[in-house]
């Protein structure tokens, strides 16, 4: 569905890339994971994706398309998610909506409907300049979805949302990905990335430092271990045993045998601690 | 592509209204009709400094020099000069004044009046006339009275001073206004980074741009015509008003836009707005004094606008001046049309 290679973009147009020798691919349905802190090159890449940069160097086509001859029916099929609030503020939520469905040259979805799913059902008819952050965040969101995009970039997307608007959120992600929409998910929250993404990229440096599905990735650089909390002689103890070594193995056999245990959980890394390991850096 | 033209078009119709722009320019509108029926005075009298030599020498002397010092009373702005020569020197250097010669021996006295030839008619009649009745009353003896034009000038038609303002009012509200407020709307979206938003649909920039320029074009026709009507009833031509102030709506927004991609937000632009609108209406000074017209005046499109506007507003029957108007506002549009797409361009890449 999205292919990259070889990516290379400058601002300064001589040898400071911002983006450097980028190659991955996308497939239909995928949710793709792009991850990375501040300046680490998520923007400029997604900004090429989408038309709003020009190529410089590279290769980015989406559906076959080239984002090199940007047509409209490039722009029909993707559905962007800004970060920043970017909607017109003396607009109600729904002549947001109504204004953009006709900017395109494709079926439409009902901007009362996207509006009720994300939960903005009541607040149509406010004004934008009147939202909170999260209702402006949701709404950005919702007018992602107006023209039923094929390949769907998401930046941040329930970022300043409560829990509860966040699962509604990720909800509609995960359905979107069942109907085979593919999505393209920036974010600084890797328990998001986890739950929702077929596989991550890590950047750093404008460069692509790895790419796998996070449960590969856990798997890799996780410590293969258990923390078992057992009783030993009506005292609740803890411990990790490993997994890999015999004295583990035969210990972790004995406490299951005599029934002791009380709680016993598997020790994965989290996304983050991989990133760290791997990038050296954290996320912010 | 007319769906997302009129889809523009209706939001930021509604977006400049829900930013006050069409309050501003009705308003604007009704403040000049009320200046213009109410405030100035059809029948201006303008009382611009006088130079004065006087070289007679008889029995009138006294009674001269006692009328002199009277109209220095009256009107302050009397002054004696040396020489004509200094006269001349002044009023070279002094676009808006009159000179006065006295002249002669014993009964006869000369009384000669400098002008340039483009002073207001006004001027003529009333000061010029007051002042020779002022000295006539003084003297009984043989006066001699002439009035010589140091610069030629077009002929002007007589039109009431308060009216006359008119076609400069028109031209400002269309353009110098209109230039502000698409200056304002591009920073309000730029403020909430609309255009990004937009530059991910099939929304062309050319059809965003056309929009914006179609509702300052929409404000100027609105305003004008609400002026004009109010102040002129039927008596002009509606016709070559509108195309005329459609065109300079037209060029002072897309000049607008193209300064509008220049900068981030208003504050950083405000040198610029109020630079760009100074010169815009610099010819404001050649209307008010039409011999007093400089290169540097001619060269600005809004010189040709204000008197091809003041034909339409009081026609005379030279149409030429606004053919020859609307060709070269159609070239310059054409230009700048292109450089506003370019400089839009640039500016959503920086972005």
């Amino acid at each position: 569905m999205l292919n990259v290679k070889g990516l290379y973009h400058s601002y300064s147009k001589d040898e400071h890339y911002a983006v450097q020798d980028m190659t991955f691919q996308v497939e239909k349905g995928e949710i793709f994971g792009f991850l990375g802190p501040s300046g680490a090159g998520k923007s400029t890449t997604q900004s090429i994706l989408f038309g709003l940069l020009e190529l410089q160097r590279g290769e980015v086509s989406i559906d076959g398309m080239s984002v090199k001859k940007l047509s409209d029916d490039f722009f029909n099929m993707i559905g962007v998610s800004f970060e920043s609030p970017n909607v017109y503020k003396n607009l109600t939520g729904l002549e947001n909506l109504k204004f953009y469905s006709k900017m395109f040259n494709v079926a439409t979805e009902k901007p009362e409907e996207l509006l009720k799913e994300v939960g903005l059902g009541k607040d149509m008819n406010k004004k934008a300049s009147q939202y909170s952050k999260g209702m402006l965040q949701r709404l950005v969101f919702a007018r992602s979805m107006i023209n039923n995009p094929k390949i769907w970039f998401l930046d941040e997307p329930t970022s300043g949302l409560d829990p509860e608007t966040a699962s509604r959120i990720k909800a509609i992600i995960k359905r979107k990905k069942d109907q085979g929409t593919t999505i393209f998910l920036t974010t600084h929250n890797m328990n998001i990335a986890d739950e929702l993404c077929d596989r991550v990229a890590f950047v750093n440096d404008g460069k692509i430092i790895l790419i796998d599905t996070p449960q590969k990735l856990k798997l890799r650089y996780g410590e293969r271990s258990v923390k078992v909390e057992f009783m030993d002689q009506e005292k609740l103890r803890t411990e990790f045993i490993s997994l890999v070594d015999k004295q583990g193995q035969s210990q972790l056999q004995k406490l299951v045998e005599t029934g002791r245990i009380v709680t016993m959980h598997s020790q994965e890394a989290s996304l983050e601690e991989i990133f760290i390991s791997v990038v050296g850096r954290g996320l912010i | 592509m007319r769906t997302r033209y009129f889809g523009l078009l209706m939001k930021d119709i509604l977006y400049a209204f829900r930013n006050y722009c069409f309050h501003i320019v009705i308003v604007l509108s009704l403040v000049f009709v009320v200046l213009i029926n109410f405030v100035i005075a059809e029948d201006l009298t303008i009382k611009p400094p006088v130079y004065y030599y006087i070289s007679y020498t008889g029995a009138y002397e006294s009674a001269l020099n006692t009328t002199l010092e009277t109209m220095k009373k009256d009107h302050n702005n009397v002054l004696q000069m040396s020489s004509v020569k200094e006269i001349e020197t002044n009023m070279n250097k002094e676009i808006n004044c009159i000179g006065l010669v006295i002249t002669g021996v014993e009964d006869e006295v000369d009384i000669e009046f400098l002008l340039h030839g483009y002073e207001n008619e006004q001027v003529q009649s009333t000061l010029i006339l007051a002042m020779k009745d002022e000295i006539s009353h003084s003297i009984k003896g043989e006066i001699n009275v002439k009035t010589e034009i140091i610069n030629s000038a077009a002929d002007q038609k007589e039109i009431p001073a308060n009216k006359n303002i008119l076609p400069l009012f028109l031209v400002m509200e269309s353009t110098m206004l209109g230039f502000i407020l698409i200056a304002a709307l591009i920073f309000i979206e730029k403020d909430e980074g609309t255009i990004k938003s937009f530059a991910v649909t099939p929304g062309r920039l050319s059809e965003y741009l056309i929009s914006k320029i179609t509702v300052m074009a929409i404000l100027g026709i609105m305003g004008s015509f609400l002026t004009a009507g109010l102040v002129m009833g039927l008596n002009m031509n509606y016709l070559w008003l509108g195309v005329l102030i459609l065109l300079g709506s037209v060029f002072s927004a897309t000049l607008g836009l193209i300064m509008a991609s220049f900068f981030k937000t208003i504050s950083e632009s405000m040198i610029w707005i109020l630079i760009v609108n100074l010169l815009l209406g610099l010819p404001l000074t050649s209307y008010l004094l039409p011999s007093y017209a400089p290169l540097y005046i001619k060269l600005l499109p809004t010189y040709y606008l204000l008197f091809s506007v003041k034909e339409a507003v009081f026609p005379t029957g030279n149409d030429t001046i606004i053919i020859k108007t609307v060709v070269m506002f159609i070239l310059i549009l054409i230009v700048l049309y292109f450089l506003s797409i370019l400089a839009f361009k640039r500016n959503l890449e920086r972005s």
